[in-house]
């Protein structure tokens, strides 16, 4: 399964390249493919682009913070969590995305 | 027949005095009687009277008999059940959040204990504890209930119940007649103490029990209003709560007014003594009363009208007391003998600190006095480039109050004395006995080091009673320095003949301001020359040898300096004055503001030019304006030439710390690049450029790292972080910091599980990215949603603005690096603070 997520947190200077990092972590432990896209005080990193975004069956976003070029995502299913989440429960999101998209 | 309840009394803080009026306005609305029964301890209490609700002394969870009698009785009882519980504990947590003066930092801790605490505006730096002396506080009751008894014993009448009681009546409306008249004049915070008045004036246990000292114990209306007034007072006192103090206050002040109206004669306050050490709270301090105090008795001060620019506190600055002005009605809500806590440094007074609050201060007064410690180190430094070229570091002063401090901060001499100061405000102007007694005490404290004296630079816009100068449309071009001396030639020729004769006990040096052609110098010096020869015939010891600068502050001078040069013996820039000159801003003006330019290569070619044609004649020029201070352009300073640099005081330390690691051919580059800018923002670019290839700090270091810190609450750990930066020097100003970092905790707590928080902020405080590391002794509940524990505390400070960009790029490498455990693990069993420095920096390099 193919997974995209973008990760933004107000300050933009850890909590978004934690959770990035722990998306990345777990997901890999888990079995999936993720790219993660951070929003932070560098900027936009690791983009997602349109090929990343038509493959992936759904789209994590683990934000404080509205996101940027939300209108790439449109049409896709999206689950929307706390940066705190992503960090702290990784797995918990990752399973409960599995369970949603039957994959 | 009455309706009663009981109910469980819900306010944590018990019911004070500010419930008490919301309790009290409810029930106002009721015809009828309404007792409050406290069934703890058995008191009962009038619910339309606030000072008999709180004599009821009811505490948090105290279980109350509430009777209700009178028409409605029961629909008010139910109405009122509700309103207790429901809607008081609402307007009380609405009271609650006090916002306070502009200026104050209240310290989280503080706010977090609820304790009581004061704020005004910082004035002197530094912590103090100690217990309170007030300074002229609000009435005495027990001298003025001595004195009346004296006056009973001789007037020696047997007293009238009846007649005092219509006395006070008479009083007491009078009274209520003159509040609500006002009240319909005033508006605002005074409308607000008026009303205060009138409930208190109004109210019914404050009468009564007036009536019924009156009627059994045979006390004089007078006596009775004071001793009524003594016992409410004394059950508000020492309350734990700010509006509780003032309510004591008003009783205060309602019982004055009425005592008035009694014929009583006012008793002249006291002049009291302080005998031991302790914080004083005053209205204002003289500066004759400060030095009547010894110096060792005054711990830290709490004034609530003094001036930043007073000399009372400009004193306590040169002496290091702590204090905090603009604190409103201090000498009201403090009581003599409370202990206090005084935060110079954030404006802020904490009455009758709890444990924590007195552990966090303990904290603070223990890097106040490391920070002093370092202070000392770098004053004692040198004026000197690494190459060894000598800058002299000199202070700016007004008072000769301000001296000690200046030595202490490591002046080498005295750059400006703005002699002026000393006759602002003042009906006449000093005499020339006047004026040389002082110049002999600053010149004999100089202990040999050189003082510049600037002689008067008045004009239209720093008017001063005794010299009439016209009213000008623009008097900073206009009439004033030394373009007045012709005209006002007492004044001058008195300051010049002062200084000449007290510069034979020191070296002091004459300055004249506003010089914008040679012709002046030369008249200048002629008067000079004459006032030599007066005080030789008339046989009054002077030196004929004191030096004559101007100062450099108009760009003709600037220009032309070779010239002036063969006519003085140095110059000194006044930049603030030579900016607002050279580029036709007025620098009052906010809307011209961006034009004040220190960097401008225009500024700097002016300046190089000037002081190359002073140098070429072989005479010195410094620099005297704000800028000076500014250790951040040091580099330019010296790279441009200037021989001294004259700064306030306060300043000094970091300036040679930055001096002494500079190199004069290193600094030299700097300005010849910044010449050939077009604009202040690239030559601020080459700046920053030079500290980076010169100064490029490590991210973190040992004394960044605390393996042990012993913090009890998650406010000491952001403390303790605020702390080791300020005391490294990569922070300014700590309780911004502080601040700046629980402003990023309030958004989200930063706990991210696995025992780790990282706070986190870019501030302009932070001089340069820093990383700092805590591990706990204790864990720490760090306040977050989820309750977790934190026992590594991984803190990330930034720099405010786009130059920090580069050093970003490390701190997503680090934070990923965070969420690994193996990481984690190693920062928590490494055994040095050296170690794991070196663990972050191969976290975080590239």
């Amino acid at each position: 399964m193919k997974l995209v997520a973008v990760t933004a947190c107000p300050t933009g200077i850890a909590h978004t390249y934690m959770a990035a990092e722990q998306l990345e972590r777990v997901a890999k432990k888990m079995g999936f493919s993720i790219k993660v896209e951070t929003q932070g005080a560098m900027g936009i990193e690791n983009e997602l682009q349109e090929d990343d975004i038509k493959e992936a069956s759904a789209v994590i976003l683990a934000v404080g913070i509205p996101v940027q070029k939300a209108e790439r995502f449109e049409g896709k299913k999206i689950f929307e969590f706390s940066v705190q989440e992503a960090i702290k429960n990784a797995e918990g999101i990752l399973k409960k995305v599995k369970e949603e998209i039957g994959g | 027949m009455a309706v009663e309840f009981t109910f469980e009394f819900p306010l944590p803080l018990g019911l004070h005095a500010r419930p008490a009026s919301f309790i009290q306005e409810k029930c106002q609305n009721f015809a009828g009687e309404i007792i409050w029964e406290n069934l703890r301890n058995g008191r009962k209490a009038d619910a339309k009277s606030v000072l008999s609700l709180v004599t009821s002394d009811t505490q948090h969870r105290d279980t109350c008999r509430l009777i209700v009698a009178g028409n409605g009785e029961k629909e008010f009882a139910a109405e009122l059940r509700q309103f207790l519980l429901q809607e008081l504990p609402l307007r009380e947590e609405a009271a609650l959040k006090e916002v306070p003066a502009a200026g104050a930092i209240v310290p989280r801790i503080v706010l977090d204990e609820k304790e009581v605490y004061l704020t005004g505006q910082p004035a002197s730096s530094g912590v103090a504890r100690g217990k309170v002396f007030v300074l002229k506080s609000g009435p005495d009751w027990e001298s003025l209930l001595a004195g009346e008894r004296k006056e009973k014993e001789k007037r020696s009448r047997a007293l009238s119940a009846e007649a005092e009681k219509a006395a006070f009546f008479k009083a007491i409306s009078e009274l209520q007649a003159e509040i609500k008249q006002a009240l319909t004049e005033k508006s605002g915070v005074e409308k607000n103490i008026l009303q205060a008045h009138l409930s208190i004036a109004s109210d019914r246990a404050f009468i009564s029990r007036v009536e019924e000292l009156i009627q059994k114990e045979k006390c004089a209306a007078t006596v009775a209003v004071a001793k009524a007034a003594e016992e409410f007072g004394q059950l508000l006192g020492g309350a734990r709560s700010q509006y509780l103090r003032e309510r004591m206050a008003d009783v205060g002040d309602v019982a004055l007014r009425l005592l008035e109206k009694l014929g009583w004669e006012k008793v002249s306050e006291l002049k009291a003594e302080l005998k031991e050490p302790a914080v004083v709270v005053a209205e204002d301090l003289f500066p004759s009363d400060f030095l009547s105090f010894k110096p060792e008795h005054i711990l830290g001060l709490v004034l609530e009208k003094a001036g930043q620019t007073s000399h009372t506190l400009i004193m306590a600055r040169g002496r290091g007391i702590p204090a905090v002005t603009g604190v409103a009605e201090a000498s009201r809500l403090i009581r003599p003998g409370e202990e206090v806590i005084v935060d110079g440094n954030r404006g802020v007074v904490v009455v009758s600190p709890g444990e924590a609050i007195r552990r966090y201060y303990e904290a603070e007064m223990e890097a106040e006095r490391l920070l002093a410690e370092g202070r000392r180190k770098k004053a004692q430094l040198p004026g000197m480039t690494a190459d060894g070229r000598k800058v002299e570091i000199a202070a700016n002063i007004g008072h000769p109050e301000e001296l000690k401090k200046a030595w202490q901060d490591g002046a080498e001499a005295v750059g400006v004395f703005r002699t002026e100061l000393l006759i602002y405000g003042k009906q006449a102007l000093p005499t020339e006995e006047e004026q040389y007694r002082l110049y002999r005490r600053v010149a004999e404290e100089a202990e040999s080091r050189p003082i510049i004296l600037r002689t008067f630079d008045i004009g239209g816009d720093k008017p001063i009673p005794s010299v009439s100068l016209p009213h000008e449309p623009n008097p900073f071009l206009g009439y004033r320095g030394v373009r007045i001396y012709q005209e006002h030639y007492e004044l001058f020729r008195s300051q010049v003949r002062a200084i000449l004769r007290a510069a034979v006990h020191g070296p002091l040096k004459i300055m004249f301001p506003m010089v914008a052609l040679v012709e002046e110098v030369r008249w200048l010096r002629e008067q000079v020359r004459k006032f030599c020869e007066e005080l030789k015939a008339e046989g009054v010891p002077f030196n004929s040898e004191v030096e004559v600068g101007i100062m450099l502050e108009i760009p003709s001078v600037a220009l032309l300096a070779d010239k002036f040069a063969a006519e003085v013996d140095f110059f000194s820039v006044g930049s603030n004055d030579l900016i607002q000159y050279f580029f036709a801003a007025d620098r009052g003006n906010p809307r011209v503001k961006y034009l004040n330019q220190p960097l401008n290569p225009a500024l700097l070619r002016l300046l190089k030019q000037a002081i190359d044609l002073a140098h070429q004649k072989g005479k010195w020029v410094g620099l005297c304006g704000e800028i000076a201070g500014e250790a951040r352009l040091t580099p330019v300073f010296v790279g441009l030439g200037f021989d001294e640099l004259s700064m306030s005081s306060g300043f000094i330390p970091e300036v040679k710390a930055v001096l002494s690691g500079l190199r004069t051919d290193e600094c030299e580059q700097l300005v010849a690049e910044a010449m050939e800018a077009a604009t202040a923002e690239e030559s601020a670019r080459l700046l920053e450029q030079f500290y980076q290839a010169r100064f490029s700090e490590e991210v973190t270091a040992p004394e960044l790292i605390d393996l042990e810190a012993d913090c009890r609450n998650k406010a000491e750990v952001i403390q303790r972080v605020a702390v080791m930066l300020q005391l490294s020097g990569r922070v300014s100003n700590r309780a911004l910091f502080e601040q700046a970092l629980w402003k990023r905790e309030d958004d989200v707590a930063t706990e991210i599980g696995f025992g780790l928080a990282i706070p986190h902020c870019q501030s302009p405080e932070v001089r340069t990215p820093s990383i700092a590391l805590l591990r706990l002794k204790q864990p720490v509940d760090w306040q977050s949603k989820e309750g977790g524990l934190v026992d590594l505390v991984v803190a990330l400070s930034f720099p405010s603005g786009e130059k920090v960009r580069q050093k970003l790029q490390l701190l997503p490498k680090l934070s990923r690096k965070l969420i690994h455990e193996e990481f984690r693990d190693t920062l928590r069993q490494a055994k040095s603070r050296e170690e794991v420095v070196a663990l972050i920096k191969s976290a975080t390099s590239t």
